[in-house]
């Protein structure tokens, strides 16, 4: 279907590269981006204008209480004034990419799919914003990465993501042959699966469906790295710290460097798991309102964070504080903390056994004795000048991204695997639902049929005569 | 005989059929050609039209002009309406016919017609210049000529019938085969492939012990296939009787399969796998203690019994001995004994949505010889062959049924796309908008086709039309209609086990709930009684608009596919990013449109996607 259903479609897509950047740009384009955008987007005016940008929240609609996802600044483009040629508007949103994922499902739910690679590009050309060469150019790159990275997508999948779809795929053909032969073969002498039946083997298809979908998020962190965040108050040496770790990357840091109090973020491509080293702006106490919200962000950062580095100033041992962490203990348990500009000190050792005290004494506020002690046990000292202890924290991020991907394989990664099992997922409810009320066979058929094209697109594979195939196998069916 | 045809059918089958008075309704002057002037829609196997899908294909020729469903219904001397409690899309009346009468009534449509002449005789082969055709020759070598021609030739190309290990030469018991028009084909170029069916025994009623069988009944109610047809069936209705196989059937069947013509290699067509004889019951399902049999009486006055459930091709005296171990058929005869039949058919991949041929202009194919097996699918492909054959004629555009229109639609549309390996019939799961292509809506969903292209007598496109409005009238006043939740309305309510009402509703919201129907709503005095022909499509419309509304979304996202047309001259050599196998593929089955091509397997999204780009920049023909 792709790319053809496309000209009336309204289609969403994050358009900056994961990871790359601290915003996250969404595009929104199709016959109904403004109508789809106003529904989360309330500030934007009746009479909007194009290439203008509007600030405000987005609200995303799952429930009633309209919670807030993130601030974003829209820029509107009429149809025919934008790359597409389409409706477009853009939404600016805040690095992390945990937020740009909520916006795209609400989006998805409001009614845009998914675009496909290209595909923006590809309605540029249709709508003759580009020539042909650039649309032959665009259209070659769409078929190399289209046809071509599906099917690698659909190879990366992990052993085990790969052993569920399998056994999802074949309880759905099981389902629908069995709904389809009493459909189809009513007069002939066979016994094709109750209602009751089908519902007690659909219920162990459902839990599958619905892990996949929610360990998407887990996912995410594979393929779109590890957050790696370096907290601490302000001159505690953070952007040193960060540079050092770099090492070689740091051109990249110069390049976005001169941020004050937003975020510098990083891939890091020497580990087996793409790194993104995140800096935060320093934090202290305070009743400032610019530093209040700093702090807010931060915190943010610190939840979506893999793991913590949290400094403490070896020169300044009085001026040492833990109130960022103070926000969760999960916080404090993904913590390591590291005393900065060893260099300059004599006795490290001291230093460790001092910091281990200071926060075993206000971390037991948080946790309990044992896990206190433990996590006052991560300290280390570590000098950016002249590299004391940086294999200590590589060797840190490297155990923990090697656990991470040991932990659990079975996940997703993808935005658009995300999607079919999602949309699988609310077709598996919705025959649930029809099998306890109802007695018609054509209805639940119709619901378990989509949500196996979903996973058959998931898969690549045609929807064929897998069911009759099936059908055929199982039933003995004759005239 | 220099009389020259707007259109020729070979063959009298039910394609023969429906094509040659299709054309003849649209004005044109029909040869009809068959080998066997008796035999018009001879029902050269089970005793039942319509069924499952099948029947939806009957409702849909009669809108469109056929005559199957009138004929069935004169006929019908046992009817059932199956899955009648399993949802709305999925009913499908079935009728068990008398066969004689069948043919009878058949024949008598035609010596109505004036303008189909009938001519008993065998076309050895057809008229071929410069890719076009234009007649047939006959076995004693005379021309007659045409503009067009329609084959209809069923099982008949190239017939082998096998009964253990003997081959006999003929499409059907008692007919002879056809051998010029299949080798004309290949030498035209045609890839011919070899399929094969089976039928089983017919046994004399008079040998069997009915009392140990079960007598099966048809329906109380009778819906008719036709609106033309009276509401009550002609024929006094008769029963079926079912029987069982069991271990001992089992065993001889077991015990002599070396001597069953499909294995021993003797027959190398591929048999449909919805269809498999006793011989492969019982190997390929080894555990099944029984199999289900039907002794269905062919016809009121006929000796006649058909035996569903139990086709082969066993040798004759194998056959009596495993059927006389079943109960009731201790001491039965055969009047023929099952076998199986090999066929030529053109892979249909070779022909036009319209069923014209791409080799051969002005020749069209409908029935067996597409691949498909049935007479409801022969019927529904005559009929499409008879109308594009005389469009053609007449210089008229093509009339081609939409996947979303009908079933015949889809039929031709999987056909001409896809192919078919085994016989192929019609199943309900192959509609992806099944929940519009049902049995009550099929005047809603066709009538306008047939107005616009002529296709009904003015009689019955009235009668048709008349329907619609009431139909219309009804589901208007049942959305109207409130009611609210008065002492009295409540009390009614609390009779009928429905929630009591909280605010004020209308009848159709009432009748959306899952344990309200129309009925209810007629007893309780909420609605007027309506027969059931006007009631039935509005109800299901207005039970199941969620679900109906969701799929008619659908289709109209797969209009938009089917409205981008391809044209026919297209070079695909020239589009850039094909691959060979997808460029091969579209070369050989030419779609007409986006839609058809994706529906190519093998054809990816990317290549539907550069043919876009080809067209939209060479802008040839290219709507949208």
């Amino acid at each position: 279907m792709a790319y053809v259903d496309l000209v009336e479609e309204t289609i969403c897509a994050l358009v900056t590269a994961p990871g790359l950047s601290g915003i996250s740009v969404v595009r929104v384009s199709g016959p109904r981006a403004l109508e789809i955008v106003k529904k989360h987007c309330s500030f934007l005016p009746e009479a909007i204008e194009s290439h203008r940008a509007y600030f405000g929240k987005f609200k995303t609609l799952k429930d009633s209480t309209q919670e807030l996802i993130d601030e974003c600044l829209v820029t509107y483009f009429a149809h025919g004034k934008s790359f597409t040629g389409d409706e477009t508007l853009e939404l600016s949103l805040h690095g992390g990419h945990s937020c740009a994922h909520r916006v795209l499902s609400d989006l998805q739910l409001s009614g845009c799919r998914a675009a496909e690679r290209g595909e923006f590009s590809f309605r540029a050309f249709y709508n003759g914003k580009i020539d042909l060469v650039q649309a032959e150019a665009i259209h070659s790159l769409i078929k190399s990465r289209s046809d071509i990275s599906r099917s690698q997508a659909i190879k990366q999948l992990s052993g085990r993501v790969s052993q569920k779809l399998n056994t999802i795929e074949s309880q759905l053909i099981q389902v629908l042959a069995q709904l389809e032969a009493s459909i189809d073969f009513s007069t002939e002498d066979i016994e094709p699966y109750s209602f009751e039946k089908m519902k007690e083997l659909l219920a162990t298809t459902l839990p599958l469906v619905e892990e996949l979908v929610l360990g998407y998020e887990k996912g995410r962190i594979l393929s779109e790295g590890l957050q790696v965040v370096l907290a601490g108050a302000p001159n505690s040496g953070k952007s040193s710290l960060y540079n050092a770790i770099l090492g070689d990357e740091k051109a990249i840091v110069s390049e976005v460097a001169g941020t004050t109090r937003d975020f510098l973020e990083t891939p890091m491509t020497e580990f087996s798991l793409p790194i993104r080293l995140v800096d935060t702006a320093g934090l202290r106490e305070t009743n400032e309102i610019v530093e209040l919200e700093g702090i807010k962000r931060t915190q943010a950062k610190l939840q979506n964070a893999d793991v913590i580095f949290y400094l403490l100033d070896s020169l300044d041992p009085q001026g040492w504080d833990l109130v960022p962490l103070m926000g969760a203990s999960s916080y404090i348990e993904k913590t390591v903390f590291l005393l900065t500009k060893s260099d300059k000190v004599l006795d490290n050792q001291e230093l460790v056994e001092k910091a281990r005290r200071f926060l075993r004494n206000h971390l037991v506020s948080q946790l309990d004795n044992q896990l206190s002690t433990q996590s006052a046990s991560e300290v280390y000292s570590v000098s950016s000048l002249n590299g004391y202890g940086l294999q200590v924290v590589r060797d840190k991020i490297k155990s923990i991204s090697l656990v991470d991907i040991h932990h659990d394989e079975s996940v997703i990664t993808q935005h658009r695997q995300f999607i079919h099992l999602n949309t699988c997922r609310i077709s598996l409810e919705n025959a649930m639902d029809l099998l306890n009320k109802t007695s018609s066979y054509d209805l639940v058929a119709l619901e378990i049929q989509t949500a196996l094209r979903e996973i058959f697109s998931l898969l690549g594979k045609e929807f064929d005569e897998q069911v009759l195939d099936q059908v055929f196998k199982q039933f003995c069916i004759g005239k | 005989m220099g009389e020259m045809f707007d259109v020729i059918v070979v063959g009298a089958g039910h394609a023969g059929i429906e094509a040659a008075l299709s054309a003849a309704r649209l004005q044109q002057k029909v040869l009809l050609l068959t080998t066997r002037l008796d035999r018009f829609g001879y029902m050269s196997c089970n005793p039942s039209i319509g069924g499952l899908a099948k029947g939806n294909i009957v409702r849909e020729i009669d809108v469109l002009g056929g005559m199957m469903g009138r004929v069935t219904d004169k006929t019908c001397v046992q009817f059932k309406r199956l899955n009648s409690k399993k949802g709305p899309a999925v009913r499908g009346s079935r009728a068990q016919c008398d066969k004689d009468l069948y043919c009878q009534e058949m024949r008598l449509v035609f010596e109505k017609n004036s303008n189909v002449k009938l001519l008993e005789g065998e076309a050895k082969s057809l008229v071929v210049k410069a890719g076009r055709c234009s007649g047939v020759v006959l076995e004693d070598g005379s021309v007659i000529r045409s503009k067009a021609v329609i084959i209809t030739t069923g099982t008949f190309m190239r017939g082998v019938m096998h009964i253990g290990n003997q081959r006999i030469e003929g499409g059907r018991v008692g007919d002879k085969s056809t051998v010029g028009i299949s080798d004309q084909l290949a030498e035209n170029g045609f890839h011919v492939i070899r399929l094969k069916t089976g039928t089983p025994p017919r046994l004399l009623k008079s040998s069997i012990d009915w009392s140990k069988t079960t007598p099966q009944y048809g329906d109380e109610k009778f819906f008719p296939f036709s609106y033309a047809s009276p509401s009550q069936t002609v024929l006094p209705q008769i029963a079926c009787y079912l029987s069982y196989t069991n271990e001992k059937t089992h065993d001889v069947i077991r015990k002599n399969l070396h001597s069953s013509p499909m294995y021993t290699g003797q027959i190398e067509g591929l048999g449909p796998r919805y269809c498999p004889s006793i011989e492969d019951k019982v190997t390929r399902f080894a555990d099944k203690a029984n199999h289900q049999t039907f002794l269905e009486p062919e016809g009121l006055t006929t000796d006649s019994i058909y035996l569903q459930g139990i086709s082969t091709s066993l040798p004759e005296d194998v056959q009596y001995e495993f059927l006389r171990t079943i109960p009731g058929l201790e001491n039965v005869k055969l009047i023929k004994p099952g076998y199986a039949v090999e066929y030529d058919c053109v892979e249909p991949t070779q022909i036009w949505p319209t069923l014209e041929t791409r080799n051969i202009q002005n020749l069209y194919l409908a029935g067996q010889i597409n691949g498909t097996s049935g007479y409801e699918e022969a019927a529904g492909q005559g009929l499409m062959a008879g109308i594009n054959a005389a469009h053609n004629v007449m210089d008229k555009g093509p009339l081609i049924l939409g996947r979303d229109e009908a079933y015949i639609g889809v039929l031709i549309d999987d056909l001409v796309t896809k192919g078919t390996r085994e016989p192929y019939r019609m199943f309900t799961s192959r509609a992806e908008h099944r929940l519009h292509l049902r049995e009550d809506n099929t005047v809603e969903r066709l009538l306008d086709i047939s107005l616009k292209n002529n296709l009904l007598e003015a009689d019955y496109a009235k009668k048709l039309m008349d329907i619609i409005g009431r139909r219309r009238t009804l589901d208007k006043k049942l959305r109207e209609t409130k009611i609210s939740p008065t002492e009295k309305t409540q009390n009614m309510l609390k009779q009928m086990e429905t929630p009591l009402l909280l605010k004020q509703v209308s009848l159709a919201e009432l009748l959306r709930r899952v344990e309200m129907d129309f009925e209810m709503l007629v007893k309780s005095g909420l609605a007027n009684p309506e027969s059931e022909v006007i009631s039935e499509a509005v109800e299901v419309e207005i039970k199941y608009e969620g679900y109906i509304s969701r799929q008619m979304e659908l289709i109209s996202l797969a209009k938009k596919m089917e409205n981008m047309k391809i044209p026919n001259e297209l070079e695909y050599e020239k589009v850039k990013g094909l691959s060979r196998e997808e460029m091969e593929k579209l070369h050989r089955i030419r779609p007409l449109s986006i839609g058809q091509a994706q529906r190519i397997s093998g054809v990816n999204p990317s290549a539907i996607q550069a043919i876009l780009i080809y067209l939209k920049i060479h802008r040839t023909g290219y709507a949208n």
